[in-house]
């Protein structure tokens, strides 16, 4: 259409950009964001760093000797300058292109540096419960290429079924043959230890589990080095980590090793270690980088590799003081951690980047808006941002100094109203830029809900009236972090009728059962947090199986005079909004006092829908429609855990002809029973 | 410890106590450490005319000659001059002032030829930097020369660069031509972690325009 080709109106455009300064929300790569989806990526920069890991990745599929199987590389760069970033592109490329799987770990997660062992063990396990490239988690990839090699070294020519098709039919043909006698997950697991002798059949047993609707969650709590119930371990058939913490730390380091090491045999590992330079230490002092270097040390010598396998890489990003320290101090431990050769610096911004990252973020604003802008940085000019990018800014900068820099362009544009329009005209626009995607970003809805909560306690005229029967005293964080892993946010602290209350605020957006049950454990230890009742802040459309370990955790949780509150986009909106205009108050000419005023007279706080039911009194029941799925069916109702370990034992060892070929018609059945 | 004290480390201190005084000439009781390898310090210098003799109420004073000055210079920068006791409080004091009176004084170079500037900016001559091209080749040098020395691992502190320049060019084209060389890819210009820089570091590091301050140099 000719319409279409046409640049809009100038005034049209400003406008909205006067609106929403498309520069001032940038999307901070963080954490959790990792996983995410939109994404403003300026490919020319650092194209070098992402494509060497690439690269690295091509070198270690093709080697032909096992101790090349094995590297790590090294990022560094400042804050700011994002690494996190250039982690989020090889994490979405590598789920784009099925080349392999990817594992973050994060230091600022880890709240017991002693026990960065089972820690890590833990991110492993989250990590893969994240969706891969064929629509289904990373376990699940890994464990259908198990099968799909078992099923293939029984009959070259079995049909093996999609990923997808797999998953959805796992459970049936479980049962299918479990009816008949037999125990498809035990042939499995001996089929494809044939093939890879040298594999912890447990660990096998495992990710064959991890196919399972039903039984998935709880294979991966066991993966993670999770204490089972008892029964769960009976019916799934695995030991049930009946371990200290300590304990599970301690074998925590071979556990990861066999388990990276085991991915690696079917598919390229990316394992990413971010957010080292924390200030944390561990008992003896060690800074987290330390730390979590000396892990990454160990790892590279301890994962091992078959000539087949498909590699594992160790990538390690940090800033480059870090780096310094490493390598005076160890120049051992840095070629373990560095083995590609020297780090790679991330590059800073320079002309011609600045201009591509003002376009990039320019085109995905006009996009949403529907705009067509005459130049694609209009209305920055050129001469103006290659001066600029000469100075060689981090991304962090120039988005700041392009925000600042529109806003001057812009100011001819603001009409004089008054205070309160411009509070409205503000207030409004904000409310606009909100996405979606937010909701999937656990941390950034915690700081805007407790922000929330801290400008109720700092505007007096809001302060001592009672919300929901609740006067609020004080806002915590969770302490102690060692026990919480970031898994928990703040704590609201009030008096309820001369009774106070404190209460434990988790937001667990996640959608696998292992980061939900780990927060919920936090909720229900009020014990060691100090909280009189927890409070899970969820999308109540983001369901919560029957068969996770976290629907009895919310039974538990409900009983124990805690709740679980509906997390919606219509109630945490106006928050979001109402911190912006608070960030952002200098260039609507409003004082903060004015602003404390407008969100009284609204009732902006105090009436939010989510404030209040946070506050409210829980109404002590189990929300049904936010459940979803059928309860676990007990397998081994009999069977004593006592008799467990022998019999697996026994189970395992069992590789006689006889066992064999039994085992080999076994899945020929279940070939049979998927292809239905 | 008498019998350490060589004739630099006298003639030196001599000097560089008689320098410190507020008045000259002044008689040598005021200047002159007890001892014999003193004494004959004093009567060296007197007879090379490093001091100039002077009459007062009958007694000798003296006051520091031009020579005198070159000598201190040379004495303090040999490498062979150092303490190896304790000393007191006069003798800190007096290498204080000189060391804020010479602005950190190592480039006295009328002295015999030791002092570090030769080997400093790779050409030989601490001649002031009139252009952006000899400022990229002094600074690089200087980068290497430092990075090297004090095997600082490719992050050099601006500040130290410019210490080590300072006295050659203005603040202000350091701060114009380091950006200029940075624009030109030879270098990066980094932030680094701040925690422990002082004050005066900072001062002396440089700040991209419309960003934060730059704290290390990266050679590309």
């Amino acid at each position: 259409m000719s319409v279409s080709s046409k640049a809009s109106s100038e005034s049209a455009i400003l406008s909205a950009l006067n609106a929403n300064n498309p520069f001032e929300r940038p999307p901070v790569v963080k954490g959790q964001n990792i996983w995410g989806e939109s994404f403003p990526d300026v490919l020319t920069l650092n194209a070098r760093a992402s494509d060497s890991v690439f690269s690295a990745l091509k070198k270690i599929q093709n080697a032909d000797s096992s101790l090349e199987k094995v590297t790590s590389i090294v990022f560094t760069a400042d804050r700011g300058v994002g690494k996190s970033h250039v982690i989020k592109r090889i994490r979405k490329r590598l789920q784009a292109t099925s080349e392999g799987i990817f594992v973050y770990a994060s230091a600022d997660k880890y709240g017991d540096l002693n026990l960065i062992n089972a820690l890590f063990q833990q991110s492993i396990a989250e990590s893969l419960e994240q969706q891969g490239g064929e629509g289904v988690t990373q376990w699940q990839e890994i464990a259908v290429l198990m099968v799909a090699e078992a099923l293939r070294s029984n009959k070259a020519s079995a049909t093996v079924p999609s990923a997808l098709g797999l998953v959805r039919k796992f459970d049936i043909a479980y049962q299918k043959t479990r009816a008949q006698g037999k125990d498809l997950v035990g042939d499995l697991t001996k089929a494809i230890r044939r093939l890879k002798p040298g594999a912890d059949p447990y660990i096998l047993r495992a990710i064959v589990w991890t196919l399972s609707e039903e039984r998935g969650s709880l294979a991966v709590k066991w993966l993670a080095g999770e204490q089972l119930e008892a029964q769960d371990a009976i019916d799934l058939r695995l030991p049930p980590n009946n371990k200290t913490e300590e304990e599970v730390n301690a074998s925590a380091l071979t556990v990861t090793a066999k388990l990276l090491s085991l991915l690696g045999e079917y598919k390229s590992v990316v394992v990413c270690f971010d957010e080292l330079d924390t200030i944390a230490a561990d008992k003896n002092g060690y800074p987290a980088a330390f730390v979590m270097l000396d892990l990454v040390k160990r790892l590279s010598d301890s994962v091992s590799q078959s000539t087949d396998a498909k590699g594992v890489l160790m990538l390690t990003v940090m800033i480059p003081n870090t780096w310094l320290h490493v390598e005076q101090q160890n120049a051992a431990a840095s070629e373990k951690i560095s083995a590609h050769g020297k780090p790679i610096d991330l590059e800073y911004l320079n002309s011609e980047t600045v201009k591509d990252l003002a376009a990039v973020t320019l085109k995905r604003f006009y996009r949403r808006k529907g705009l067509i802008p005459p130049t694609v940085i209009f209305p920055l000019e050129e001469d103006v941002l290659t001066t600029y990018g000469k100075g060689k800014p981090s991304p962090r900068e120039a988005l700041k100094w392009l925000a600042s820099k529109l806003n001057e362009i812009l100011s001819d544009q603001v009409t004089l109203v008054s205070p309160s329009e411009r509070f409205e005209q503000a207030y409004q626009n904000a409310l606009t830029q909100f996405d979606p995607d937010e909701l999937n970003d656990n941390d950034r809805i915690a700081v805007v809900l407790r922000f929330g909560f801290e400008k109720i306690l700092e505007i007096e005229r809001i302060k001592d009236k009672p919300i929901e029967g609740v006067t609020l005293t004080q806002i915590e964080d969770i302490a102690p972090k060692s026990k919480n892993n970031g898994r928990l946010n703040f704590k609201v602290i009030g008096q309820e009728n001369d009774e106070s209350v404190a209460i434990g605020i988790g937001v667990l957006q996640e959608t696998h059962g292992l980061s939900v049950g780990a927060g919920f454990r936090r909720l229900l230890d009020s014990k060691t947090f100090g909280f009189s009742r927890g409070c899970l802040v969820r999308s109540r459309d983001r369901k919560i199986k029957r068969n996770w370990d976290s629907f009895e955790y919310y039974q538990q949780l409900v009983s124990a005079g805690g709740e679980w509150v509906d997390l919606t986009a219509e109630d945490i909106k106006p928050l979001f909004a109402l911190q912006y205009v608070y960030e952002h108050h200098e260039k609507f000419d409003l004082s903060v006092r004015r602003l404390d005023s407008f969100a009284f007279t609204r009732n902006l706080l105090q009436e939010n829908a989510l404030i209040k039911e946070i506050l409210s009194r829980p109404e002590g029941t189990v929300v049904e429609d936010a459940l979803e799925g059928d309860e676990l069916q007990r397998l081994n109702e009999q069977a004593d855990l006592s008799t467990l370990e022998n019999d697996l034992a026994m189970a395992l060892s069992a590789d006689d002809d006889a066992v064999e070929a039994e085992a080999q018609a076994d899945l020929q059945e279940f070939a049979e029973a998927l292809a239905v | 410890m008498a019998s350490k004290v060589t004739p630099l480390y006298a003639e030196t201190r001599i000097l560089l106590n008689l320098w410190a005084l507020d008045k000259t000439p002044a008689s040598k009781s005021k200047f002159v450490p007890s001892g014999k390898p003193y004494a004959s310090a004093l009567d060296r210098l007197t007879e090379s005319e490093d001091l100039a003799v002077g009459k007062k109420r009958g007694n000798s004073v003296y006051s520091l000659a031009e020579e005198g000055m070159s000598k201190l210079a040379a004495g303090l920068q040999d490498e062979s001059f150092r303490f190896s006791t304790n000393i007191g409080p006069k003798t800190t004091n007096a290498l204080l002032s000189w060391l804020r009176e010479k602005n950190v004084g190592f480039s006295a170079s009328h002295s015999n030829g030791q002092a570090p500037s030769d080997s400093r900016d790779g050409n030989g001559s601490a001649a002031s930097i009139e252009s952006y091209e000899d400022f990229s080749k002094a600074a690089l040098s200087t980068y290497d020369r430092l990075n090297r020395d004090y095997n600082l691992g490719d992050l050099v502190p601006i500040y130290r660069i410019r210490r080590e320049m300072g006295d050659r060019l203005s603040r202000q084209n350091f701060n114009e031509w380091l950006l200029d060389v940075q624009a030109n890819d030879l270098i990066q210009l980094m932030g680094g972690e701040l925690s422990n820089v002082t004050a005066d570091q900072l001062e002396d590091s440089v700040a991209i325009p419309g960003g934060r301050t730059r704290f290390y140099v990266k050679r590309l």
